[in-house]
């Protein structure tokens, strides 16, 4: 038995050099491509600014029980500055008092409901237009989930671009412009396009925009900062310049409308409904139009409010890992197939063995190093190795993310950027190897055809506005 | 066995040696590379400053004296004091003045900066090594404006960076000579040199002679072509009102839907005799895409024979269609011919895009 399981370690032991190899790779290529963007220089960024034929947007956001900050976020969305704008908030059967204290803000005045909509959802209600804001559209409708919601916006929205942000995200006014700069570029290959998400937690808020950020000083929110520069910012520049980003964030995306319901809208059988557009997207666009771009916008920017406890966050991770293997299970044949371009040869094969299976490989490395020290059999460089090359990645990794946060963006102070150092310098501690057991857990109910529920994560603490500071009266 | 224990013992060490020494070293280099970039950047910010602190005076006194002799006479020796990493940085501070100044002060300074030997010195930045200058350069010679920089723009369209030739395509645009047309005619219609609409914005920026490039490119094999070319020809209205009649062709006959939708557009913009009669035919198309730009265009025509069609469209199937058809014929209420036609249809409809479009119109409002 020992024998069979030092191999299985060595095995575990060349996955890791694989993957510490495969995301240097990566690493390096997001490094280059940010000194590009540094310079103001990229590929998708005319520098005199816009072209003259700017296409027309709509806004779509999904609000379920958000009347904390419904009101909030949309006064936030239409403060945008792009100028061809609608913003559609489509109430999703909300329990709570979400669409009266948007009939409050904006004065909402109905619309005829008729008409044939594109997508099939559950029945809308009501569909309703405000009177200070002509802009702003609310719909009404019978609770069907996110995917079903989005599908409801889109069935009314009247832009050639729609974008989709969560209600509680927070999108900087020139976010949207940023991003549909690659479809005024390239509207002909241009069929989707990500934008840059961050974390909120920490940073100051005045008008639902975020004008400070910073870094909070709790371990689960600011390895978030950290875990989503990395995500974001590390790697998708790199997927995104070899045509392979296979998610664009749910938090914050833009889509041609007509490919959306082309497709037929958002799936309602996954858990990760925005991954699986966008692997929807390469599957069936690729092979018929080799062009067909699905890009990452870094600078165009959506923050959003990220679990600030361990239970709203393990909900998400759960929900999240078992998004990713439906959507895998649903795209599995564009696995290491070259008809589908870089999303096919290297990004699903890196997302089915890095993704997917690593949270398995990393669970039963440590179990094996657990038997074998059980049975007395360990091999102490082994195991040395195996931790030290996990952090050692991990590290490597957070160092990147933070430079290139550093050449690109400049966001955060001093400060915070040692308070992201300190963090993810303690991350492979705790929180990565939590991460890989929820993954564990996740991967374990998929295969017993169990699904986790949406959860409950507190929202709006993090992210809602804070009051002004009270004037002291003058007194002399 | 004793192979394989030998590999369990000795592969893992050595392997781990070289990745942490990899990995010691990335780190290394990693934080070398983010302090130095940190130091560029915090010496890019005083060089701004210095830059600023310098020119900025310049160009106050020259909006209060208006004298482009005196503002070449201190340009040349505060040039001349510059080094290679402030020029970029007053390139680009002059780029966003230009940007700015209005049409005489432009010319004005331009007149100062062309005298100061900026034109010369940018001329030189399109052949610098490194790519993001030679960009730089051209989008400064694009904002400066001396025609003598086309010949050397123009040698830029064939660089090997693709942002130097969007670049160079859009200083061209910014320039507006003709001299450029048949360069990036040929640009356009080749889609190699830049991205199909970076090309029309230069061409339709030139305008005049560039309703040529259009017109070639209507009838190109690349739909892509074809469709940017109908939108540039509705952007330079007044140069191709004789195009129209080729629109209304292409609207009738194309066999792809994208080009006949953009057709639509174009010809909504254009206007024209011969469009509304094509456009109402349109209204009919299969594609849907076509009969909502048709419909939205036929509300830009004074003609109370569009009422009729667009109460019918009122009733399409697409919801969009129907509509852009009620907008429509809204617009139509309000125009002096087509008024009392269109307000009739619109009083005796009872399809709820027009009670739609009304709501709207009245929220609006």
């Amino acid at each position: 038995m020992i024998p069979v399981l030092q191999t299985i370690s060595i095995g575990i032991f060349v996955f890791f050099v694989i993957y510490a190899v495969a995301t240097l790779t990566l690493l390096a290529m997001s490094v280059r491509e940010i000194s590009w963007y540094s310079r103001g220089q990229g590929p998708n960024r005319p520098r005199h600014g816009l072209l003259a034929r700017r296409p027309s947007v709509s806004l779509v956001t999904p609000a379920y029980n958000e009347e904390t900050l419904i009101v909030q976020s949309a006064k936030a969305f239409l403060a945008s500055d792009y100028d061809r704008l609608e913003v559609i908030v489509v109430d999703d059967g909300s329990k709570d008092e979400t669409f009266a204290k948007l009939e409050q803000a904006f004065d909402l005045v109905s619309l005829p409901l008729r008409g044939r909509t594109v997508l099939p959802t559950a029945p809308i209600r009501s569909i309703h237009i405000s009177r200070t804001e002509p802009r702003l559209r609310v719909v009404r409708k019978d609770n069907g989930g996110r995917s079903d919601a989005i599908n409801a916006g889109i069935s009314i929205a009247r832009g050639e671009l729609v974008v989709i942000v969560d209600a509680d995200s927070l999108l900087e006014p020139e976010a949207i412009t940023r991003a549909v700069v690659p479809f005024e570029v390239h509207p002909d290959q241009c069929m989707a396009v990500g934008g840059g998400i961050r974390v909120a937690n920490g940073s100051k808020i005045v008008g639902g925009q975020v004008v400070t950020p910073g870094v909070g000083m709790r371990g689960v929110g600011a390895t978030q900062v950290l875990e989503y520069l990395r995500g974001f910012y590390a790697t998708r520049i790199a997927w995104s310049e070899m045509n392979g980003l296979l998610i664009i964030s749910g938090a914050f995306g833009v889509f041609r409308r007509e490919l959306l319901v082309a497709l037929g809208g958002f799936s309602k059988a996954t858990l990760g409904e925005d991954m699986e557009m966008t692997m929807r997207i390469h599957h069936f666009m690729r092979p018929q139009m080799k062009d067909a771009h699905v890009v990452f916008a870094p600078d165009a920017v959506c923050w959003t409010e990220a679990p600030g406890t361990m239970g709203g966050l393990r909900n998400q991770r759960v929900r999240w890992h078992t998004g990713l293997l439906d959507n895998l299970r649903m795209h599995w044949r564009m696995t290491g197939r070259p008809r589908f371009g870089a999303a096919g040869t290297f990004a699903m094969p890196y997302l089915v063995l890095f993704e997917a299976t690593e949270p398995l490989v990393e669970v039963l490395g440590f179990a094996i190093v657990i038997t074998l020290v059980i049975l007395n059999a360990v091999n102490w460089t082994y195991v040395l190795a195996f931790f030290l090359i996990a952090a050692v990645t991990g590290e490597v990794l957070s160092a990147t993310a933070l430079l290139i946060e550093e050449i690109g963006f400049r966001r955060y102070k001093a400060m915070d950027l040692a308070r992201l150092t300190a963090w993810g310098m303690l991350e492979s501690i705790w929180f990565r190897p939590t991460l890989a057991w929820w993954r564990l857990k996740a991967t374990g109910l998929t295969l017993m055809g169990r699904r986790p529920g949406w959860g409950v994560i507190p929202r709006g603490e993090a992210i809602l506005e804070q009051p002004a500071q009270v004037v002291p009266p003058l007194t002399r | 066995m004793s192979a394989l224990r030998l590999l369990v013992i000795v592969a893992p060490l050595r392997l781990t040696v070289w990745i942490l020494a990899v990995a010691a070293a990335a780190i290394i280099i990693l934080i070398a590379i983010g302090v130095s970039r940190h130091l560029e950047s915090v010496r890019a910010d005083r060089r701004r400053e210095q830059v600023r602190a310098e020119f900025g005076p310049l160009f106050s006194r020259f909006l209060q004296t208006r004298d482009p002799v005196r503002l070449a006479d201190e340009l040349r020796p505060a040039f001349r004091r510059m080094d290679a990493a402030h020029r970029p940085v007053a390139a680009v501070l002059i780029t966003d003045m230009m940007s700015q100044a209005s049409p005489s002060q432009k010319k004005q300074i331009r007149d100062a900066l062309e005298e100061a030997g900026l034109v010369d010195l940018g001329h030189r930045g399109t052949r610098r090594r490194s790519p993001w200058r030679r960009a730089l350069a051209c989008e400064m010679l694009g904002k400066i404006g001396a025609a003598r920089s086309v010949p050397v723009l123009l040698d830029r369209l064939g660089d090997r960076r693709p942002e130097v030739r969007m670049g160079a395509v859009q200083a061209l645009g910014d320039l507006g000579s003709e001299e450029a047309v048949p360069a990036l005619s040929h640009a356009f219609v080749e889609r190699r040199v830049a991205p199909t609409d970076v090309v029309n914005d230069a061409l339709r920026r030139i305008g005049g002679e560039a309703v040529t490039a259009f017109e070639r490119g209507v009838v190109s094999p690349d739909p892509i072509v074809r469709i940017s070319s109908c939108f540039g020809l509705s952007a330079i209205a007044e140069a191709a009102s004789a195009c129209v009649s080729r629109l209304a062709v292409v609207l009738d006959t194309d066999s792809d839907d994208r080009v006949r939708t953009a057709a639509a557009s174009a010809l909504g913009i254009l206007g024209g005799d011969d469009a509304p009669a094509a456009l109402r035919r349109a209204s009919t198309d299969p594609d849907v895409h076509v009969r909502r730009s048709s419909v939205k265009a036929l509300g830009s025509f004074d003609d109370p024979t569009n009422g009729q069609t667009l109460d019918r469209c009122t009733e399409d199937d697409d919801r969009e269609t129907a509509i852009r058809a009620a907008e429509a014929l809204l617009a139509l209420a309000r125009r002096p011919r087509a008024a009392p036609e269109a307000r009739a249809l619109l009083e005796s409809s009872s399809a709820w895009a027009v009670e739609y479009a009304q709501t709207v119109a009245a929220v609006s409002a």
